[in-house]
């Protein structure tokens, strides 16, 4: 299920030393553990102690799982496993920041080695600004964000993003990061098969990892991300072209693209929407319509819809990274009604899918629409 | 030559810690406890390292450490170690989870 490979080293990549490597793995591990082996024990906590009380004391089990998590959170020992489980992310942060800060003038150096060679583009926008809803919390906990600026021209917060990222999904995305973009670019390709699309774009695409999947299942097409974090685009468009891909990198809002009426014939991304604000989860939708072409598809992959689960106490242990991980919107995105807001964007209400692509232990979401 | 200054990185994520304990103290006693953890499993690896290269070749430096590469055979078992050796140091959990109820 959870069958971990390393990560493939590439020159962007922070090369850690020794005992940095061993702390990175244990930090991976904690929260394995964390993840896999405490919940058992989380639900014997409940089943045999935390539930026999409430319905002695209310005649009924609570039903939904906040009521879940109140009581457990009571008791305590929740807050011992929730606990743990923020301190795996922090020391997650914690193994990977010295290793590459150690290396920063270096990984920097190689990207913008990589960058001259010109294979796609890099177009960043110093007059770019952060939407303030991405500036209130350092997203899943990760010092710095996806903006900040480690030095002149930085690329090595990438880094520290594609190493994290890596690490987070327990060594299961794959030796070069991109088990989501893999499955989101085969399912479309299954869905929509006769869809050859000359131009793709895309949304909020980070370090790149999962866009470049799309290049391997569409050669023909030109390939276009965006995203508004720099060193995150600077560190993309050197791992591509370490990789031999072709993309064109632009630092740009997924609310306002600023590509032309049209351009795309198709628009995708991965784990995207469950950071994003979901009051402007619209507005996005919005652009996708604006940039496709008639005929275009939309497709997203995010994180699966933990909230259609039947277990109360299942449902309350998963939307824990929203309250413990800085993941403010976490699971808001499957409680709004995502095909009545692509059909406000402007799609045919009979085009619109929301549905799961098969990844790891529970189906992602996976959700879009055609432009007719 | 000037050696352009260190880069830093940000080193603590934006936005409040949540509290888990009723006493603040009992969630920094925690992270204590699991830093250390994070310290003793990187020191174990590389004793195993270093003993695993001495049983090979008798001397071993600290560049061949440095750049000793496992098996994949043998990482598995390192992983396996790891997910043993946190069932120890959460020993708490099982225990409190063997009371539970009772």
């Amino acid at each position: 299920m959870y069958e971990s490979v390393p990560q493939r080293p590439l020159p962007v990549l922070a090369t850690p030393s020794h005992d940095e490597r061993a702390r990175q793995l244990f930090a991976k591990d904690f929260r394995k553990y964390i993840m896999l082996d405490v919940p058992p024990l989380t639900r014997r906590v409940y089943e045999q102690e935390v539930k026999p009380a409430v319905i002695a004391a209310k005649g009924a089990a609570p039903t939904s799982h906040t009521e879940v998590r109140d009581v457990m959170w009571e008791q305590g020992f929740l807050r011992a496993a929730q606990g743990l489980q923020r301190i795996s992310q922090e020391l997650m942060w914690g193994s990977i920041v010295p290793s590459v800060e150690r290396q920063a003038a270096e990984i920097n150096a190689r990207a913008a080695e990589l960058t001259a060679r010109g294979v796609g583009s890099l177009n960043l926008d110093p007059d770019a600004k952060v939407p303030e809803y991405l500036t209130r919390v350092d997203i899943h906990c990760m010092p710095g964000n996806y903006h900040t600026e480690n030095a002149p021209n930085d690329a090595s917060q990438g880094a520290l993003f594609d190493r994290g990222s890596f690490l987070y999904a327990l060594g299961s995305a794959g030796e070069l990061n991109d088990a989501t973009g893999v499955v989101l670019a085969q399912k479309i390709k299954a869905q929509f098969p006769d869809l050859k699309p000359r131009r793709i774009l895309d949304l909020g695409c980070t370090v790149g990892n999962n866009t470049l999947p799309l290049c391997d299942v569409y050669p023909d097409a030109e390939i276009h991300a965006v995203d508004i974090g720099a060193p995150m685009l600077r560190y993309a468009h050197a791992r591509s072209t370490a990789l031999g891909k072709v993309v064109h990198w632009h630092q740009r809002d997924v609310r306002d693209t600023r590509f032309p009426d049209g351009h795309f014939d198709l628009v995708t991304s991965e784990i995207l929407f469950h950071e994003v604000e979901p009051d402007q989860i619209g507005a996005v939708f919005k652009e996708a319509f604006r940039v496709l072409a008639p005929g275009g598809v939309m497709a997203h992959i995010d994180i699966p819809n933990f909230f259609q689960y039947p277990d109360p106490l299942f449902v309350s242990l998963v939307d824990a990274d929203n309250f413990h991980n800085n993941e403010p919107f976490w699971g808001e995105m499957h409680r709004r009604d995502l095909v009545q807001l692509m059909v406000d964007a402007g799609f045919p209400r009979e085009t619109c899918f929301r549905g799961v692509a098969p990844m790891g232990m529970f189906p992602w979401s996976w959700f879009g629409a055609v432009k007719s | 030559m000037n050696k352009p200054d260190r880069i830093r990185l940000t080193r603590t994520a934006r936005g409040a810690r949540p509290q888990f304990s009723a006493e603040p103290e009992v969630d920094r006693v925690m992270a204590i406890a699991m830093a250390i953890a994070s310290e003793v499993a990187a020191l174990r690896e590389r004793l195993d390292t270093f003993e695993t290269l001495a049983a090979r070749k008798g001397g071993v430096s600290s560049a061949d450490i440095e750049a000793f590469e496992p098996t994949a055979e043998h990482e598995k078992r390192r992983e396996q170690w790891r997910h043993d050796f946190l069932d120890r140091v959460l020993y708490i959990l099982r225990s409190d989870s063997d009371h539970a109820g009772a």
